[in-house]
């Protein structure tokens, strides 16, 4: 069946089902692949796309609650100046190592961007509950984090 | 081939659930893990699906003097960022999973699903909250602490659908909840614990306590806690609280390290509070 | 550029933007997509495989299909498919071929297996018989057996399985055109697929192609495993001639690949007037149901001993049991993390039976420059483990911790060597690396070496070295991933060895090339390893320097254990690391970080059990890695003591920061609770069990 959506901005028909995973239809339907799947249980963070503003786990929303709405991945989140300033910390910092989980952290950094006005350290730390890296023992991404706090708020 | 139905109303979805023998499809996060299957292929679902996510009458977070009511498509992140709901409810729908997974699962999706390890459940018996169940035919209300019957267990009719939960208001004045997990956050629990106090000058009113994850549902005995309220005898409410006990070793924790520590905080938490 | 230049990583922005391709993100038009059909039993034949008819979209792949039935590893011993006999619930019996998955699930859906069950070995203690034994060693050292001592201080260390849990599962897609076999995916060692392939296909070494793609994590996972992967793999795409892709899905990873040996070691410590005499110490192994690497990790478990400690009389015993357990394989460490908890944790425990401090107790054995190893081998490098004691009280404030230490506090210490590169005469006798750079007419050099990029910095590190060397900005070096049609063998990307090792050749190679960078021409300068004459090891008596050169650490740990619920916080974490000289301080600073983090998993958090040889934990939901918010506040600072053979000094880093977390976490939670643990990860659950006794 057809599902009409909104992908980075474009307006998009899938070719797919209710059933399908957003994922899946991300990567193999529109060759979205920055958009990655780690565990695929939703514990992991690497496959994370805002649908509707709202950060999700893409390997655990079906197309059914995908029609009509807005998603964006780290292909088009990456697009935005905010992007640059992430990229930038983390670069700088050396919060990359493998790169697998990055693309989901990046997406989760935004959401805390977004969803939070005070960043203390809980704050920060529950906001990438989500995401697991298994390279870098997370200090440097933290650093980055704080980076980017310091630059897009104060 | 299954089919997957997505209707824009409760009314068509009561129908459909009435027509044809079908999963009821909230929020998935627990259903997509026990349907895993190999990427880029689609979950192994062996019944057609029926997605009530969109319906915006299971989307509405309501309080009112005697109660609250939550819509069973709410999601937990809802439940957490609303400022009019009480913190008792909202602390554990917020040590829930990671922010992702709280936008995407629901309220009525951690009841009907009924894992031993959903959070929501000892908030909700220990809130004397009700189910409200809907078919057709009608609207029957009980007990979550009913409805639930054991691991992936309920009560639920094949031709119904859990549409909201009702909450009555009461006055707890003191609250405590503890979750422990394997790990600080996004984890699920090993055992968890609520316990609410109602307090008048000083003196204990009114207390309920639910343990989570020990048994195959979350534990709350009413009597025990009246008990409890008359006597004052801590040792005596943990002695009849453990003799609820009933769990078993399994691969996220020990039954002894359940039933010794979740004893403990609650005896813990009175002797300092009650 | 120069070596102390701060640089970013060269292969930062497309993963951050995830415009980095790993194996999954490869498109391909027409594919065949494989799953792999295995064993539901632990032990004993397959007697019969019926296969649904009427698929003619699917084809199955097996043990009738490639030319040799072996996976060369170190021996042959495992089977690409096996043909009927199973030992470990997982085992691979076929691969099934589609291109519509849901064609494959539904014809998986109706295979019938039809076994004859025997019963399986799941403990090392239910190992009696000759053939349950891989290998057996034994190394001396003065004389154990004729000491006039006091008593015997004696305990039992154990550890679990730990996973490697890199964030990319396993992968690969093969392919074969104009009789050219070629292998793409996630990897460690091009080179050992590719001699894996040559034995496992007849074809000869010029059809063989094998490409590494972005990978996303390996830490041991991707060393061995994936020449199983390839072979099977090789077998289809010679079947079909056409592309065929095989990603595993994560449960099935985890499930069925390998894992950390789980291990014993009995200490027994000979003491006279409160000093150690001697030590006798059998160290033991699971290596599941094949051999696999489980020879050469029994080695550096084995090798590593006596850690940072001169003890005149020694005896190491080890043995490695065949088990019906999933077969265990390298994991970042390779043997060390086991028996290094064990020694450290004696040593703290016989500094708690002589009241003494854990650091002033071990600074009485260290090793020095000149000392003779437990094998016996001259300590020729300068070794500073008493510098980086004091460094390590300077750093953590020690006194200060101990005066300030609260109620349900404790504070553990670690000291431990790594060896880098291959054991004994491994690089020499072995692997026998060899690298090449190669300028181009446009002046760009290239590094070609078969040392893959897999998380650890290893295009940056040695791109890095080379660009310093030649003085040229690092945008002038090209450093592709590795395809064995292009590059040299310089070895597996393993042992710690890339940036003492392999970087070595390049800095050696570069100083070569440099008075000749102004020739317009194409320049390729070659360089061979060259054993260092004072390493001198025989292999049968396990006696002389085990490695080239040690790298140490020194942490100290401070934990917090609830009185109510005895969940663990490990607060701090100071580290002190002798790495020779950091190439690149930031990447380091990464490694330690992400060593830590393994290290604190593998300490209290990452517990991974079998029942009848199907391990329990099996996703990320019951495997529990850390987050952020687990992590400890860390403060670390390394020692500069220059090797001779390294790259600007440099030695071994990668696996050296994982070896002494758990240790020191392990010690400072003894401290917090007064309980003897000798068995990691410490959970909760054993630390009621140790209060209700």
């Amino acid at each position: 069946m057809k599902i009409p959506f909104q992908l980075n901005g474009e307006p998009v028909v899938a070719e797919t089902t209710y059933s399908m995973r957003l994922l899946d239809v991300v990567r193999n339907e529109f060759g979205l692949t920055g958009t990655k799947e780690g565990c695929s249980e939703g514990e992991c963070g690497a496959c994370l796309v805002f649908l509707d503003n709202k950060l999700v786990n893409s390997c655990m929303v079906p197309m059914s609650h995908v029609v009509g709405k807005k998603v964006e991945t780290i292909e088009g989140f990456a697009k935005s100046e905010r992007y640059q300033v992430i990229e930038q910390a983390f670069q700088n910092h050396g919060a990359v190592q493998c790169g697998f989980c990055i693309p989901g952290m990046i997406m989760a950094v935004e959401n805390l961007l977004r969803t939070q006005t005070v960043f203390t350290e809980e704050i920060i730390k529950e906001s990438m509950s989500g995401n697991i890296c298994r390279c870098t023992g997370y200090q440097l991404i933290y650093d980055a984090i704080k980076t980017v706090i310091q630059e897009v708020v104060e | 081939m299954i089919q997957s139905y997505r209707p824009e109303t409760l009314k068509e979805a009561l129908q459909i659930r009435n027509q044809i023998d079908c999963t009821v499809f909230a929020g998935g996060t627990d259903l997509y893990i026990r349907k895993r299957q190999w990427q880029g292929a689609e979950r192994r679902f062996d019944n057609d699906l029926l997605f009530i996510h969109q319906l915006s009458e299971l989307r509405k977070i309501e309080v009112s003097d005697e109660e609250i009511i939550l819509g069973a498509c709410v999601t937990q992140s809802e439940i957490e960022g609303d400022a009019y709901l009480p913190e008792f409810l909202r602390m554990p729908y917020r040590l829930m999973g990671n922010p992702a997974i709280r936008n995407t699962a629901t309220v009525g999706g951690n009841i009907v699903n009924a894992a031993q390890v959903a959070d929501s459940l000892p908030v909700l018996f220990a809130l004397d909250s009700q189910v409200v169940l809907q078919s057709i035919h009608g609207e029957r209300k009980m007990p979550t602490m009913d409805f639930v019957i054991g691991k992936y267990k309920t009560g639920i009719q094949t031709n119904e659908i859990l549409t909201h939960v009702m909450i009555p208001k009461k006055n707890w004045t003191d609250f405590y909840y503890r979750k422990i997990g394997s790990r600080k956050q996004n984890i699920l629990s090993k055992l968890s614990v609520i316990v609410l106090l109602e307090k008048k000058n000083d003196d204990l009113t009114n207390l309920a306590i639910s343990i989570g994850c020990v048994n195959e549902k979350p534990i709350r005995d009413h009597e025990i806690e009246q008990g409890f309220l008359e006597s004052g005898a801590i040792n005596q409410l943990i002695d009849q609280l453990y003799d609820k006990m009933e769990g078993q070793n399994d691969k996220r924790s020990s039954k002894a390290y359940r039933e010794i520590t979740s004893l403990k905080l609650i005896k813990d938490y009175l002797e300092k509070n009650s | 550029m120069n070596i102390h230049d701060k640089i970013n990583r060269v292969d930062g922005i497309s993963k951050i933007n995830g415009s980095a391709k790993y194996i999954e993100d490869i498109h391909l038009d027409e594919v065949f997509h494989a799953r792999t059909l295995r064993s539901g039993i632990a032990k004993g034949r397959v007697k019969s495989i019926d296969y649904p008819v009427d698929y003619e979209d699917i084809i199955v792949v097996d043990s009738h299909d490639i030319h040799k039935n072996e996976v060369l590893m170190i021996t042959t011993d495992m089977p690409v498919f096996t043909p009927s006999e199973v030992t470990y619930v997982g085992e691979p019996l076929s691969l099934i071929l589609g291109k519509d998955k849901h064609r494959v699930i539904e014809f998986m859906n109706q295979i019938k297996i039809v076994y004859e069950e025997d019963e399986g070995i799941f403990a090392m203690d239910a190992c009696t018989k000759a053939e349950d034994i891989f290998s057996e060693y034994v190394y001396e050292k003065g004389n154990i057996h004729e000491l006039e001592y006091d008593e015997i201080f004696e305990k039992v260390y154990e550890t679990g399985y730990q996973e490697q849990l890199y964030m990319e599962k396993q992968g690969m897609i093969a392919s074969y055109d104009d009789h050219i076999l070629t292998i793409q995916g996630s990897m460690q060692c091009p080179y050992y697929i590719k001699n894996a392939l040559i034995h496992a296909t007849g074809l000869p070494d010029h059809r063989i192609r094998v490409i590494q793609t972005t990978t996303g994590g390996a830490f041991g996972g991707k060393e061995e495993y994936p020449s199983l992967l390839a072979c099977q793999l090789a077998a289809a795409a010679m079947k079909v001639r056409q592309t065929v892709s095989l990603i595993f899905d994560r449960r099935e990873d985890i499930l069925t690949t390998t894992k950390r040996h789980p291990s014993r070691t009995t200490i027994k410590s000979y003491l006279k007037d409160d000093k150690i005499l001697g030590m006798d110490i059998l160290y033991e192994i699971d290596g599941g149901s094949y051999r696999g690497l489980t020879d050469v990790v029994l080695q550096r478990g084995l090798l590593t001993l006596t850690g940072c400690y001169k003890i005149d009389h020694v005896q190491v015993k080890g043995k490695a049991y065949r088990t019906n357990n999933i077969f265990s394989g390298a994991f970042r460490g390779f043997g060390a993390p086991q028996s290094m908890f064990a020694l450290e944790q004696h040593m703290n425990q016989l500094a708690k039976k002589f009241k003494e401090d854990p650091i002033s107790y071990r600074r009485k054995y260290f090793v020095q420059q000149g000392d003779l190893s437990a094998t016996s081998g001259v300590f020729h490098e300068k070794i500073l483990l008493n510098q980086m004691a004091d460094a390590l009280i300077r750093l953590s404030e020690y006194d200060d911790l101990l005066a300030k230490k609260e109620k349900n506090m404790g504070i553990g210490v670690s000291f431990v060597p790594h060896g880098g590169g291959f054991t004994g005469d491994g690089e020499a006798a072995h692997i026998k690396a060899q690298v090449k750079l190669k300028k181009d007419t446009l002046n760009r050099v290239h590094l070609l070496v078969s040392t893959v990029e897999m998380g650890q910095g290893a295009k940056t590190v040695l791109s890095k070295i080379v660009a310093s060397t030649l003085e040229i900005p690092i945008e002038q070096i090209v450093y592709d991933d590795p395809d064995t049609f292009k590059v040299p063998d310089s070895g597996p990307t393993v042992a710690s060895r890339t940036t003492m090792v392999v970087g070595g050749l390049l800095y050696k190679a570069a100083l070569e090339l440099k008075p000749l960078m102004n020739n317009p021409a194409e320049i390729v300068i070659t360089k061979n390893y060259v054993h260092p004459e004072e390493i001198v090891w025989n292999q049968k008596s396990l006696k002389g320097n085990a490695y080239l050169a040690y790298s140490w650490s020194a942490v100290v740990a401070v934990v917090y254990v609830d009185p109510i619920t005895w969940e663990i916080d490990c607060q701090k974490l100071y580290g002190i690391y002798d790495v020779g000289v950091p190439v690149d301080e930031k990447t380091l600073l990464g490694q330690v970080h992400g060593g830590v983090a393994q290290g604190l998993g593998y300490g209290m958090m990452e517990k991974m059990e079998s029942e009848q040889g199907i391990l329990q934990h099996n996703s990320f939901s019951s495997y529990a890695v850390p987050v952020m918010a687990d992590m400890p506040k860390m403060e670390v600072d390394w020692i500069f003591n220059p090797y001779r053979e390294g790259p600007y000094g440099a030695k071994a880093a990668g696996e050296l920061t994982l070896v002494g977390v758990a240790p020191a976490i392990a010690a400072a939670v003894e401290d917090a609770t007064g309980f003897d643990l000798c068995r990691l990860p410490i959970m909760p659950e054993d630390l009621v069990k140790e209060a209700e006794k």
